[in-house]
């Protein structure tokens, strides 16, 4: 589990930057499609941006015997779970 | 099984880049525990393609790969029996030396070993992005030879590293090779001569298995190159 959360912490900072920058400008200055962002394309084009610009330290989730693949159903899992966290505090 | 009796079997591998020559045609090489086998060759021959089509991330149009004894279907580090350095740094750069020894070595007790060592000791809490190349390196092989993996990979292990880390790192590499086997290839052949047991000449696609280093003269260093 931990090696899947460090995995996922690199797509989630960008994640968060990105979904935070086009909420706004798609949303005209709120973050009510935050979280839809942040599930979808925000999550999808982090995952593009991470694999560009850190393709290398892939070797080290390798050599610890993880895959891309199983790697990047972990982070759909996490980015899932943060989603339904941020859907449930705007329907609040 | 035994440790004696693993081993690292791979036959005919065939593998080319989209729309180019074939740049590996029929390569076989075999590793046991203990031996330290030089991979050499020039530019382009194709070494550092073979040993990622082993570990398993560049996949081969064709490859027999075998694994203390058992046939390897899937990518070869699923198995976690064997490790790959690359040539790039692989470490993250915003880290520090400290977690990546912790989110790479599991055991208490294995990281003990790291906090002890008199290279890492003093550079324990530094980014990996101020490390020089020597200590990047070292840390790299280090923390690879702590994982359970029986056979490593290792990829220009001594490029861009000053002598007095070149020597700790083959210390490093001959002190394990009792418990694992290793496939070496460095452009700097000097230092994986120094300290392999087995050379490998990767030629035309080809790996053709050299029983001493005076033979490297008629295929691969000018003549007279080794005369004492």
């Amino acid at each position: 589990m931990y090696i899947y959360w460090n995995y996922y912490k690199t797509i989630l900072i960008v994640n968060v930057s990105l979904s935070a920058a086009l909420s706004v400008t798609f949303g005209l200055g709120n973050f009510s499609m935050l979280p839809y962002i942040f599930a979808t394309i925000g999550f999808v084009l982090s995952c593009f941006l991470v694999r560009f610009f850190e393709n290398n330290t892939m070797y080290l989730y390798y050599n610890l015997g993880f895959s891309r693949t199983k790697l990047l159903l972990g982070s759909l899992l996490f980015n899932s779970l943060i989603t339904l966290f941020l859907l449930t505090i705007i329907w609040i | 099984m035994d440790i004696d009796q693993k081993e690292l079997y791979a036959d005919s591998i065939e593998f080319s880049y989209s729309g180019n020559r074939q740049l590996l045609t029929g390569v076989y090489l075999h590793i046991k525990v203990g031996e330290i086998v030089g991979l050499l060759g020039r530019n382009g021959s194709g070494k550092s393609t073979l040993m990622k089509v082993i570990f398993g991330t560049l996949r081969p149009k064709f490859a027999y790969i075998r694994l203390n004894g058992k046939r390897v279907h899937e990518k070869t580090f699923l198995t976690n029996e064997i490790c790959y350095l690359p040539q790039q740094n692989f470490l993250p750069t915003a880290t520090t030396v400290d977690k990546a020894v912790r989110f790479m070595v599991r055991e208490k007790n294995s990281r003990t070993k790291f906090l002890e060592d008199e290279i890492l000791k003093p550079i324990w809490q530094t980014k990996i992005a101020d490390l020089s190349g020597g200590e990047l390196r070292y840390l790299e092989i280090l923390l690879l030879l702590n994982q359970k993996a029986t056979f490593f990979l290792l990829d220009e292990p001594f490029s861009g590293v000053s002598p007095v880390y070149k020597e700790k790192i083959q210390d490093l590499i001959v002190s394990q090779c009792a418990k694992k086997g290793f496939l070496i290839s460095d452009h700097d052949y000097t230092n994986v001569l120094a300290i392999c047991n087995k050379i490998l000449l990767l030629q035309n696609g080809c790996c053709r298995i050299l029983n001493d280093k005076k033979e490297l003269e008629l295929f691969y260093v000018p003549e007279g190159t080794f005369d004492a």
